[in-house]
């Protein structure tokens, strides 16, 4: 308990020293956003009042703590480009991501576990060294360009997906998820092999151990003795897992822009384009929260499982 | 008829195509009620007996030949469902590894009342009335309260008192007892030495205590086999053994036990290395070190001969007898 | 060495990062033609005689582009790590060795740091600082240059734990304080014997970590923060090749993707194959979870 707090504080405090950073860096680089906005020729008091109008001329501090104080209570500040809101960008494109991300995280748990297992149980038995095969490739073949060939095999070549872009729930359940398909699977795949070698060798670890033949030994049933070693296994694999989460958030960026899916990429791409300080800012803080969290909860998950550090 | 008959018994796991035998036609019976140590050095096939006895020899190793027979039945021929039923009921086994005996995940009640559920219909409550019932049998304090209790919060030594109690909570008929304090204190081991002993009494356990140490097998055991090589080199009652050891592997293994009243220097350490399976030519497995060796020695497998209840396999004293 | 080589996985992991290193060496007299020679006459050429990897969409040669492009991605890769390489092993090893405060401190420093997702930030630093050359003094730096610093910084935690986890064990070690016993001082004994007997796992995780550097050039690339067109990299090539999927020039989004994936499975099967051979004990790890 008392080390699942101190990590939670710990968390917040890297977030923190993350929220100062990118702050720093923003206001360390020369360009200003009067500058972006107004254009290279405009005079010098222009800049000046735009930079007053939007509270840029404060000291760094209160601008800091004005931005922070905001993002606190849900307040992700209102862009000096374009006057959007940017809350209401995030609140459009995060579920977007998250569902893209969760899906291949089903996907990537559902496929990685059994296989792991199987694999552990029958080592270097046919599906083992399918199974390694797979995971060296599921590692090493780049997810934008799994995304290109899966959109070139199940899209363009049998028509059985859509090439790209996200359809609203509201358009049917059935369209909705087959826009995501293609996309779950080009970034779970890496997730897969991951998370299925992690499997194998706890399991195999596992199987390995005293215990086991101690189980068998008793008589214990074949079905008894695999929740015996499934649960002496799990938490290495849960706290990958939960990483893999915080993780996939990276990658979804990329595979959204290869299936042209309006999720955060396109909230943070277009913050990039538009040389939008503030909204780079509040997206990559908002992604860092939610890597930590998932961090937060593989630390979480493992001391819950792992009876010798539950007290 | 005996409890246990293991007759011509043979193990072998394959190594670069070819079976390498580590027990080589091993005889020997229990008697229901009685305690028989198997004494060996490590590589000698003793624990692989065991594991033999139990199905439970890790693939590719296997049984090559001979039988084994419990109660009556054939255990070399049961299938895996009747294997199952009687791991843990009618013969039960306690391993040295006691540290990693149990599986970290679990409470020991569970794992203790899993292995009743197992082999008795027993409703929940009564299965754990049965496992703290056992639990106070192997010594262990206040085990009402300890049932909930992960591993790691018991010492090594009360570990291996849970192992036993996992052992003997189907009250078996045969305890398999594989080095049951090697991974233990001293002091610990003196302990669980007493425990079995005083379980082998209340419970009338038959016992097969296996060990490398001659001392604590006398401890409890009433008979014993010496195995080297994968061979039985003499089996006898303790008194008889230790009294008059006829194989010379006997004698030399009792002269490398220290005594405080050994004049200093007259330890006597057994000359040469332990034997390698596979390296084994068809003679006696400890030709090579015994001092007695023969010609015959290195070609044929030692001559066995009975005198009484006293086995022994070896030409010297086969000829000793003749003479 | 023999045993490395003697795994038909670790053999070819060797094949094809050495295939991967040549290429990137001797990229100018090896390429066909000038990877940046537009011929539009000529373009989305199939692959045929004159252009094995047939054309992209200006008509620029593909092998050419292709072997031009292990240029950024092994650059990337292997100046990353070396970042991450000194600094892991310096923050580890002075961990492992002072204890006390400053081991306290250094590995906070690192979960601290191991907190930061690696291609958001990647993205991100590009966005703020934009996409450019970096000028460093007289020199201009490729834009990658960026991404080389942030993701060797991003990689100093996974080292600097490896290192720091081996060292300890090396100093509590016997032949460690028999060493001391000797007389020789610390710091001789952590460069001389703990250092060398602790750096498998460290080769091992960085030959993994060069992999992930590839991946995540060609990434970045891909979605324009990375390499800067027209210079080739796989990852841009890839973005120019997008519309070709609905064409059917499938030659413009195969080739460069297989100089990925064959880069990228070298340096994994190499890393693996290192594992298994020089450090046994901890097969397969949570090496390759850094993105």
């Amino acid at each position: 308990m008392w080390a699942i707090a101190n990590r939670l504080v710990g968390s917040l405090a890297v977030l923190w020293i993350v929220s100062v950073v990118l702050f720093a860096l923003v206001h360390a680089i020369p360009v200003s956003p009067a500058r972006v906005v107004l254009g290279a020729d405009a005079s010098d008091s222009d800049i000046t009042e735009f930079d007053h109008d939007h509270g840029l001329d404060r000291p760094l501090i209160e601008q800091y703590a004005r931005w922070i104080g905001g993002v606190s209570h849900g307040d992700f500040g209102v862009s000096v480009i374009d006057g959007a809101v940017i809350s209401r960008e995030i609140g459009q494109t995060l579920p977007v991501t998250l569902e893209l991300v969760v899906l291949a995280f089903i996907l990537a748990l559902g496929l990685a576990i059994p296989l792991g297992i199987v694999s552990a149980f029958y080592e270097d038995g046919w599906i083992d060294h399918l199974a390694r095969g797979l995971a060296v490739l599921g590692v090493s073949i780049p997810s934008f360009w799994l995304g290109l060939m899966l959109i070139a095999w199940g899209a363009v070549g049998l028509g059985w997906f859509p090439a790209g872009g996200y359809e609203p729930i509201s358009e049917g359940l059935g369209p909705h998820l087959r826009s995501l398909v293609l996309p779950a699977v080009a970034l779970g795949i890496y997730y897969v092999a991951i998370i299925s070698r992690m499997t194998r060798s706890s399991v195999g670890e596992v199987l390995a151990a005293d215990h086991v033949r101690v189980s068998r030994a008793m008589g214990l049933g074949r079905r008894r003795i695999l929740v015996y070693v499934l649960k002496c296994a799990l938490s290495p694999v849960v706290t990958v897992a939960a990483m893999s989460f915080g993780y996939m958030f990276g990658w979804a960026l990329i595979v959204e822009q290869v299936f042209n899916i309006a999720g955060m990429s396109h909230a943070l791409l277009n913050a990039v384009m538009r040389r939008d300080y503030l909204a780079i800012e509040d997206v990559v803080l908002v992604f860092t929260a939610l890597f930590l969290a998932a961090n937060l909860a593989a630390d979480i998950l493992y001391r819950v499982l792992d009876p010798r550090l539950a007290e | 008829m005996a409890l246990l008959e293991v007759e011509n018994l043979g193990i072998g796991f394959p190594v670069g195509g070819r079976m390498v035998e580590v027990v080589r036609g091993l005889s020997f019976a229990i008697e229901a009620g009685e305690a028989v140590g198997l004494v060996g050095e490590s590589g000698s096939g003793k624990s692989q007996t065991a594991l033999a006895i139990l199905r439970l020899l890790t693939p590719p190793g296997r049984i090559t030949r001979g039988g084994i027979r419990f109660d009556g039945q054939d255990l070399t021929h049961a299938d895996a469902a009747a294997m199952r039923r009687l791991r843990g009921s009618a013969i039960s086994i306690v391993f040295q590894d006691a540290l990693s005996g149990l599986n970290p995940a679990f409470s020991i009640g569970t794992q203790l009342i899993d292995v009743i559920a197992a082999h008795r219909g027993l409703r929940r409550h009564k299965a754990r009335d049965l496992a703290v019932e056992t639990l106070a049998l192997v010594g262990i304090p206040d085990p009402g309260s300890r049932l909930s209790q992960y591993p790691h919060q018991f010492s090594g030594g009360m570990r291996q008192r849970v192992l036993i109690a996992m052992a003997i909570a189907c009250r078996p008929r045969l305890l398999i007892a594989d080095e049951p304090t090697t991974a233990l204190d001293v002091t610990v081991q003196a302990q669980i030495m007493r425990l079995l002993a005083d379980l082998r009494r209340q419970l009338g356990l038959t016992l097969l205590f296996i060990t490398h140490n001659l001392d604590l097998m006398a401890d409890v055991c009433d008979r014993a086999v010496v195995l080297y090589g994968g061979m039985k080199m003499e089996a006898a009652a303790i008194g008889t053994l230790f009294a008059n050891p006829l194989q010379p592997y006997t004698q030399a293994l009792l002269g490398c036990i220290p005594r405080l009243t050994d004049p200093p220097g007259t330890l006597a350490p057994i000359e040469g290395a332990a034997p390698v399976p596979g390296l084994l030519g068809p003679g006696c497995p400890f030709a090579p070190r015994c001092p007695r060796r023969v010609d015959v020695c290195d070609r044929e497998p030692p001559l066995a001969v009975r005198h009484g209840t006293h086995d022994v396999a070896c030409w010297q004293v086969a000829s000793d007898a003749v003479a | 060495m023999s045993t490395l080589l003697g795994r038909p996985a670790g053999l070819v992991g060797a094949v094809l990062v050495t295939a991967v290193a040549v290429i990137a060496i001797t990229a100018p007299w090896i390429a066909p033609y000038n990877p940046l020679l537009v011929d539009l006459a000529d373009k989305l050429a199939m692959p045929s005689a004159a252009h094995w990897m047939g054309t992209d969409q200006a008509g620029r040669d593909i092998l050419s582009r292709v072997l031009w492009g292990a240029r950024p991605s092994l650059s990337v890769g292997l100046l990353a790590v070396a970042i991450g390489l000194i600094g892991g092993i310096t923050i580890g090893l002075t961990a492992a060795y002072t204890r006390g405060l400053w081991e306290q401190v250094a590995m906070r420093a690192m979960d601290a740091l191991a907190s930061i997702p690696l291609l958001i930030w990647a993205i991100a630093i590009v966005g703020i600082v934009g996409v450019g050359p970096l000028p460093i003094g007289p020199w201009r730096l490729p834009n990658e240059s960026k991404i080389v610093l942030l993701v060797g910084i991003l990689y100093i935690p996974s080292l600097a734990r490896v290192t720091y986890g081996g060292a300890l064990v090396e100093f509590r070690a016997d032949y460690v304080r028999a060493r001391r016993m000797q007389g020789a001082g610390r710091l001789a004994v952590m460069l001389s014997d703990v250092l060398p007997n602790c750096l498998s796992p460290v080769i091992v995780q960085a030959t993994l970590l060069i992999a992930v550097g590839i991946v995540v050039e060609a990434s970045l690339s891909f979605v324009g923060l990375g390499v800067e067109p027209p210079n080739p990299s796989w990852g841009n090539m890839l973005a120019d090749a997008r519309n070709f999927i609905f064409t059917g020039e499938w030659w413009t989004f195969v080739f460069p993707g297989l100089a990925i994936s064959l880069s990228v499975i070298g340096f994994n099967l190499l890393g693996d194959a290192l594992r298994d051979t020089l450090d046994p004990r901890k097969a397969a790890r949570t090496g390759q979870l850094v993105a």
